[in-house]
């Protein structure tokens, strides 16, 4: 039987109660090294979000290049950060962005976590998968480079931690590319934010 | 009888039940959750699904916010196994202490996402089970440390706060230097004195110089 399986009824996101004053910093950060790790995942990403942006029908609340890139500048940490904020529409649709392109790269994201986890265990060598670990290494570097071109120098992280950031991000992505990513992602966003 | 299933590539969830209208399956008889590294099956009722749906999706929330914490139930718990392992831990059988067998499943990242997605995908499914909802917060499990151990850095703060003032209140406050009386010239200087001084750049410097020619002869 063919399962219909749709996104969740009544689950509108919003901010929550105590969020009087906006979006929060971290969440803004966070949003940000999300949208970043996919761009290191694939450079042509951003073209492809920009497609997305019209096919998800967010126009209006992203209607251009500029806009977009004005969006992803809320990042505090960024070396062109304006000093603004995100409402809760422009929140929706990154996060909206964010989990369609996540659901989209699930399997290269599946490969690098289970290299990641072959990495830990040594298995790499006994496998023959070394040419995975091309892969992750690559994301990593990329990650890593594409880090440091965007955020304020001298960098807020040394390299140990973007790396770390970088293959948290990773377990991140895996775990909103599901049916109801939207969902757990805007309240992992949410969860230990300070207003 | 009805059955519905919910594949993901390293585990699988079969849900079997009876519909009391049209295509909804809404009462449960029974359901097994089987992974393909593991060959023993998650089986049992409602109250085990509910359970496992509670626990791993607080996890799995808690994974995302890079904040592991063992989300302990009656029946089910998951706990992290160093930084990239989990452990689920089932109680299977009726009663939690009578002939209950207790199995251990370790998952990594990816078999933990796909045991999420499957109960995702159940409950977020219309037809099968409505009452089952998702769970997102985490906030349940993370006040669970007693009160006084939140209190305690409270009330550490107001009492060095008022040691400190205490302290504070012993030192004398200073008291202000007398000022130095200062005369007010008797006499404006006139204007003709300052327009004397060709180099309109030292008119500055020309103005403090009467008072303090004046100062000495005052005192």
């Amino acid at each position: 039987m063919q399962l219909n399986i749709s996104a969740p009824p009544n689950l509108d996101l919003h901010f929550p109660k105590d969020f009087v004053r906006g979006c929060p910093r971290s969440v803004r950060m966070d949003v940000d090294h999300l949208l970043l790790a996919i761009e290191a995942l694939d450079l042509e990403a951003v073209e492809v979000m920009l497609v997305l942006i019209e096919q998800l029908g967010l126009e209006k609340t992203i209607p251009s290049r500029v806009a977009f890139w004005r969006l992803r500048n809320t990042n505090p940490l960024r070396r062109n950060y304006q000093r603004a904020s995100l409402t809760s529409d422009e929140l929706k649709a990154l996060v909206k962005i964010i989990c369609t392109i996540a659901k989209q790269l699930d399997t290269g994201l599946r490969l690098l976590l289970s290299t990641q986890q072959q990495m830990i265990e040594g298995k790499i060598e006994a496998l023959g998968l070394q040419q995975n670990q091309a892969f992750l290494e690559a994301y990593l570097e990329r990650f890593r480079s594409l880090y440091v071109s965007r955020m304020r120098s001298p960098s807020p992280l040394s390299t140990t931690e973007i790396r770390e950031l970088a293959l948290h991000l990773l377990t991140r992505m895996l775990l909103c590319s599901g049916v109801a990513g939207e969902y757990r992602l805007w309240n992992s966003l949410f969860d230990g934010a300070i207003n | 009888m009805m059955q519905r299933s919910y594949n993901l590539p390293s585990c699988s969830l079969s849900i079997e039940g009876i519909s009391t209208s049209g295509d909804v399956l809404s009462i449960l008889t029974n359901f097994g959750c089987r992974f393909n590294h593991h060959p023993e099956q998650i089986v049992g009722g409602l109250d085990l699904l509910k359970a496992l749906v509670k626990v791993v999706g607080a996890y799995a929330q808690a994974l995302k916010s890079n904040t592991s914490v063992a989300i302990p139930d009656e029946q089910v718990m998951l706990e992290p196994d160093g930084k990239h392992l989990h452990i689920l831990s089932v109680a299977l059988g009726e009663s939690a202490s009578a002939n209950s067998q207790k199995l251990q499943i370790k998952l990594n990242t990816i078999q933990l996402f796909d045991l999420m997605e499957g109960l995702d995908r159940l409950c977020c499914d219309p037809q099968t089970l409505p009452e089952l909802k998702l769970v997102t917060h985490i906030t349940d499990y993370r006040s669970q440390s007693p009160m006084t151990a939140q209190a305690i850095p409270a009330i550490a703060g107001v009492f060095s706060v008022a040691i400190a003032s205490a302290a504070l209140y012993l030192i004398p406050v200073p008291k202000p230097d007398p000022m130095p009386v200062q005369p007010v010239p008797a006499q404006p200087q006139p204007l003709p004195t300052n327009s004397a001084i060709p180099k309109p750049s030292a008119i500055p410097d020309s103005s403090p110089e009467p008072p303090s020619s004046d100062a000495p002869s005052s005192n």
